[in-house]
């Protein structure tokens, strides 16, 4: 009967605290909703990749390798002898392009492997799973199949065009399917393999330039991957010349750079909750004051001290128990849907199953941490003596001398003076206040300003790690053939002209530790005046001569150079000595890469040369009608564009992903700040109704009373945002470039936003006074009567 | 000899719990400028309840209330509150200070609302608490001194933007005998200074400082009762005030 009557009570307090009870079941439930987000990606992401490798049967290695050089006989032989390999695969033939592919006559970005498929690929490992096209066991001859990856960064579908550099010029081909690979279907891939018929390679390419295979092994126990590598390479001799795909890289491509995104959901959703405990603690410590009498009554008629404390507790869990599946319910479809599109290359939806096991283990632990948390915070309610609590309330009168001194306030306006008073009176109270809107600042700082930062990358593209070239010249025509030195001179004295380099990408080989698999760094060789167009340097400087490297920040890291040292990288089959001389951080490619001369190309292969071309522009030369001038002069021969077009649709969404989580960030930490401050004035209230009985005695306008408690929080408001602005810009930068270290960016270029700052803070102002405005008018209930009967 | 206060059929008429109970009735009242006057009645006759309508405490139902030549009545909570900081001095029962001001901070509080010049406040609340014989206590908090003379303290924070009437709910009801003395003394000097005062006592003693005594009963003016016509002491003046009550069905 008693548990009736506490539910009952219970279920009273929370309709009648309705307000309150709304903003901490949506703080409850939006962090939950946050928690499991991250989480749910942390865990989940990988499991479609997992799948789909599976049940396409994904080689765990994928060797690229000159024939000349090992023979694939032996190497394939040696590996289906060891334990622990379930498949190894046919070597088919291999052209690795070094040059630009083009599809609707624009240069792709990625290099191809153009390979053939073995004429019996059923059984052995990489199944290609077709998504677009006629499901033909085998690409027919004049036919490429090509990987999803490739598909949608070119926006190509079955039936279009893809050219490719050949013997005699481009050979158009025609994309006859679009197919899951399960290695090349990752992001950030480059080179990627595609598909031609079996035995079609020599119609395209010179006998002499077929020296290449691909060979794919499956393991049957992943965990030995290392162990059977090292044993491979030990095999050959000590060294595997060639380049090798494994499974961690595959994996990495998908993950790395969402990792980190929701490895920052968590982080927010931790933060997130606290508040939503503290908001709890509010709530129960000014409900319980409110309810001061209710408690005595309570008490008097039989309820324990134990029943009071469940009357609180079951609030809460019942708020909590309807919360809690409403946010889990909603990260359910945040979850799915952000891994989907993250990994919508492979076609594999994330299975419901495992996302249910763990919406309900975060449901419990949700609850448990709610239920231990009120358990602690209601222990006080249980304490309240029923005597006591009738007839005196919940008033304190002390003989201590507490708050600031009335003459060093005097020179302020009364109501504001009350407030300020009052901030001192409860100072514990003004300090978790102003704790929360330093919070809510910041993270509105945080918000503002990374957005303000993403967007003004565009125009700051050097800082991120690209060019800040502001016209794109590619040399397209194969026909009319301009060579790389004639062009590069004419655009250098082309009028309104300030600066001319270029850069193309270049893969070179480079061993992580002597015997271990060689790592494939994807970088850029350059040539004519990089300084000029942007390339920056975080240590160091650009590369000046042939035995010159610099190197992005996470490929320093991981070969634990730094400038000054020195590496190896084969580049084109020739290993070269490199001096390192600078280390600069890019976003792209998740932070790998290097930078070399194109002078160190030509020692491994003197035909080689550049496609793209970066100027930029005198002051005052506007880049559309040189661009016009450009084409009317070289026709076909050049392709040329404004700069900023090269900010990919894949980075995009990384910064899509964190701007959304800013955003929602923001919002629960204001939400919070609310609930907070809602709290503490009708708490300040309803513990000073006879203070403000005599104020509105002594002639205190009805504003003017609301005033003296939101005025406090006006202060705080200030104070907080003031500490907001000081924390932020000492902070910022750096928290910044850890948190984005992980995606090669250790020095965050940071961009605040000026005009979004003062939108941003006084917004925040407005918005704490309004929450203090609105429930300040429970002091106009206050009646003189109060003053009597007490 | 100026009218200060006039009421006209005066009423208030309380819901409890959509029930109308009413407390009061056609009361007309008025009261001349310098003036004492006391009110008077059994438990829940209608003082407070007047009291609290003349101040702007709270609105009547119905009938009018002019204060000096302000229709009380028909102005709204912020005029109200202007009318109580400028012209209202209030004084209850129940000694109401701010526990966590001094006796001083909590005079000079109601003064800052209204007067700019701050020292001229301080000023005059040292000359009130001086006037009260409480100047020595003034950086002392409320809970560090008597009952009597945390209601001088009340007095002279009523006092402080100098009203033109100061109304009092049974200021002494809470004292013992001889702080409640001390009070009436306060009372008593600020009205021979020309303060016009409103009292609601039960006391027949604290009465017997007024000029004349409304009696009340159930919510209406039962009659009228002049102290200063009887030309006696003071025990000769209780007496015939008790005698007077009493007669009215005290
Ligand atoms: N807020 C209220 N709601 C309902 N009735 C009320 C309210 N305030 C007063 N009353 C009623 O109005 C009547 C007059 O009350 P009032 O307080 O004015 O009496 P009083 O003469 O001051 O009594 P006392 O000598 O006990 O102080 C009483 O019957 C009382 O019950
Ligand atoms: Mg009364």
């Amino acid at each position: 009967m008693i548990v009736r009557s506490v539910l009952l009570v219970a279920r009273s307090n929370l309709r009648r605290r309705r307000g309150q009870t709304l903003l901490i079941g949506s703080i409850i439930g939006l962090s939950v909703l946050l928690f499991f987000t991250g989480v749910g990606i942390l865990r989940e992401i990988e499991r479609p990749l997992t799948l789909m490798f599976e049940r396409q049967r994904g080689a765990h290695f994928t060797m690229v390798f000159d024939a000349r050089i090992h023979a694939p006989d032996s190497v394939l032989s040696w590996w289906r002898a060891q334990p622990g390999v379930s498949l190894v695969g046919e070597a088919t033939p291999t052209v690795a392009l070094m040059e630009r592919s083009y599809a609707r006559s624009a240069a792709l970005s990625t290099f191809l492997f153009v390979t053939e498929r073995p004429l019996h690929p059923e059984g052995g490992p990489d199944s290609l799973r077709i998504l677009e096209g006629a499901p033909h066991a085998l690409p027919a001859p004049g036919e490429v199949w090509i990987p999803t990856s490739l598909a949608y960064d070119a926006h190509l579908t079955a039936g279009d065009t893809l050219e490719i550099p050949a013997a005699d010029g481009l050979v158009p081909l025609v994309v006859g399917a679009v197919v899951v690979d399960p290695v090349f279907s990752a992001p950030f891939n480059n080179p990627i393999r595609v598909w031609v018929a079996p035995g079609s390679l020599p119609s395209y390419f010179k006998a002499s330039s077929l020296n290449r295979v691909i060979a794919s092994v499956r393991l049957a126990t992943p965990a030995r991957g290392d162990a059977l590598w090292a044993a491979f390479v030990k095999h050959l001799g000590g060294a595997f010349n060639g380049n090798v795909y494994d499974y961690a890289g595959v994996r990495n491509g998908y993950t790395a750079p969402y990792v980190l995104m929701a490895a920052m959901i968590v982080a927010f959703s931790a933060l997130g909750f606290l508040v939503a405990l503290f908001a709890i603690q509010g709530t129960v410590t000014s409900a319980m004051l409110a309810d001061f009498r209710m408690i005595g009554i309570l008490r008097t008629q039989g309820f324990t001290p134990r029943d009071v404390r469940r009357v609180y507790e079951l609030q809460y869990l019942l708020l909590a128990a309807v919360a809690l599946p409403i946010g889990i319910g909603i990260g359910f479809f945040a979850v799915s849907g952000t891994i989907n599109l993250l990994t919508r290359t492979i076609a594999t939806p994330v299975p419901a199953g495992s996302l249910v096991g763990l919406g309900a283990l975060t449901f419990v632990l949700f609850l448990a941490l709610v239920y231990v948390f009120v358990v602690q915070v209601a222990r006080a309610a249980g304490r309240v003596r029923p005597a006591d609590a009738i007839r005196f309330g919940a008033q304190s009168t002390g003989t201590a001398r507490v708050g600031i001194s009335l003459s060093r306030l005097r020179r302020f306006p009364v109501p504001l003076l009350l407030g300020i008073r009052n901030l001192g009176l409860q100072r514990k109270r003004a300090i978790f206040l102003g704790v929360a809107i330093v919070f809510a600042a910041l993270a509105a700082f945080l918000a503002v300003n990374l957005d303000h930062s993403f967007e003004a990358m565009r125009g700051n593209l050097a800082s991120f790690g690209f060019d800040a070239a502001s016209v794109r010249v590619s040399r397209v025509g194969r026909r009319f053939q301009i060579r790389h030195e004639a062009l590069m001179t004419a655009l250098r004295e082309r009028p309104g002209v300030k600066a001319v380099a270029t850069w193309d990408g270049i893969d070179g080989n480079v061993e992580v530790t002597p015997g271990g698999p060689n790592r494939v760094l994807f970088g850029t060789a350059v040539d004519g005046d990089i300084d000029g167009v942007g390339f920056e340097n975080i240590r160091g400087r650009n590369p000046k001569g042939p035995g010159e490297i610099s190197l992005a920040v996470r490929t320093a890291q991981s070969l634990k150079q730094d400038v000054g040292g020195r590496v190896t990288l084969n580049v084109m089959g020739a290993p070269l000595e490199f001096q390192v001389v600078g280390v600069y951080q890019s976003i792209d490619n998740t932070g790998e890469g290097f930078r070399i001369r194109l002078e160190a190309v030509r020692i491994a292969n003197p035909l080689w040369m550049p496609v793209e071309y970066g100027l930029v522009l005198a002051d005052g030369v506007a880049p559309a009608p040189f661009i016009a001038g450009l084409e009317a002069e070289y026709g076909e021969a050049v392709d040329a564009k404004a700069g900023d077009y090269f900010v990919h649709d894949q980075l995009e969404a990384v910064t899509s992903g964190l701007r959304m989580a800013n955003g929602f960030l923001a919002v629960v930490f204001l939400l919070a700040a609310a609930v907070f401050i809602v709290n503490t004035t009708l708490l300040t209230i309803a513990e000073n109704r006879r203070i403000f009985g005599i104020l509105k005695t002594a002639g205190m306008t009805p504003a003017q009373l609301r005033m003296s408690v939101v005025s406090g929080v006006g202060v705080q408001a200030v104070l907080g945002l003031v500490a907001a602005l000081v924390v932020w810009a000492v902070a910022a930068r750096a928290l910044l470039s850890v948190l984005f270290s992980g995606v090669g960016m250790v020095a965050f270029p940071l961009q605040n936003s000026l005009i979004g700052m003062a939108v941003v803070v006084p917004v925040i102002l407005l918005f704490c006074l309004a929450s203090a405005w609105v429930p300040s008018a429970a002091v106009l209930d206050v009646n003189p009567k109060a003053l009597i009967v007490e | 000899m100026t009218t200060l206060l006039t009421t006209r059929k005066l009423g208030k008429t309380y819901q409890v719990d959509a029930v109308p109970v009413p407390s009061l009735a056609g009361v007309d009242l008025a009261v001349v400028a310098g003036e004492l006057v006391v009110l008077m009645g059994s438990s829940g006759s209608g003082k407070s309840t007047l009291l609290y309508l003349l101040s702007g405490l709270e609105r009547p139902s119905e009938g009018e209330i002019d204060f000096d030549g302000q229709r009380i009545d028909r102005m709204d909570e912020t005029e109200l509150s202007l009318l109580r900081r400028a012209g209202i001095g209030f004084v209850f029962q129940a000694i109401n200070l701010i526990p966590h001001l001094t006796l001083f901070e909590n005079v000079v509080l109601p003064g800052y609302l209204l007067e700019p010049d701050r020292n001229r406040v301080d000023a005059r609340a040292r000359e009130l608490l001086d006037s009260m014989g409480i100047g020595r206590l003034a950086d002392r908090l409320p809970a560090q001194v008597s009952g009597g003379e945390q209601q001088r303290v009340a007095i002279a924070r009523a006092l402080i933007n100098s009203p033109r009437a100061l109304f009092a709910d049974e200021p002494t009801g809470a004292l013992n005998s001889a702080a409640g003395s001390a009070v009436l003394d306060a009372f008593r000097a600020i009205n021979a200074r020309g303060q016009t005062i409103v009292m609601a006592t039960h006391e027949v003693k604290s009465a017997c400082i007024g000029d004349r005594v409304v009696f009340l009963k159930d919510g209406r003016i039962e009659g009228e009762y002049r102290i200063r016509d009887s030309a006696a002491g003071p025990a000769e003046r209780e007496a015939m005030l008790l005698a007077w009550l009493v007669e009215q069905g005290w």
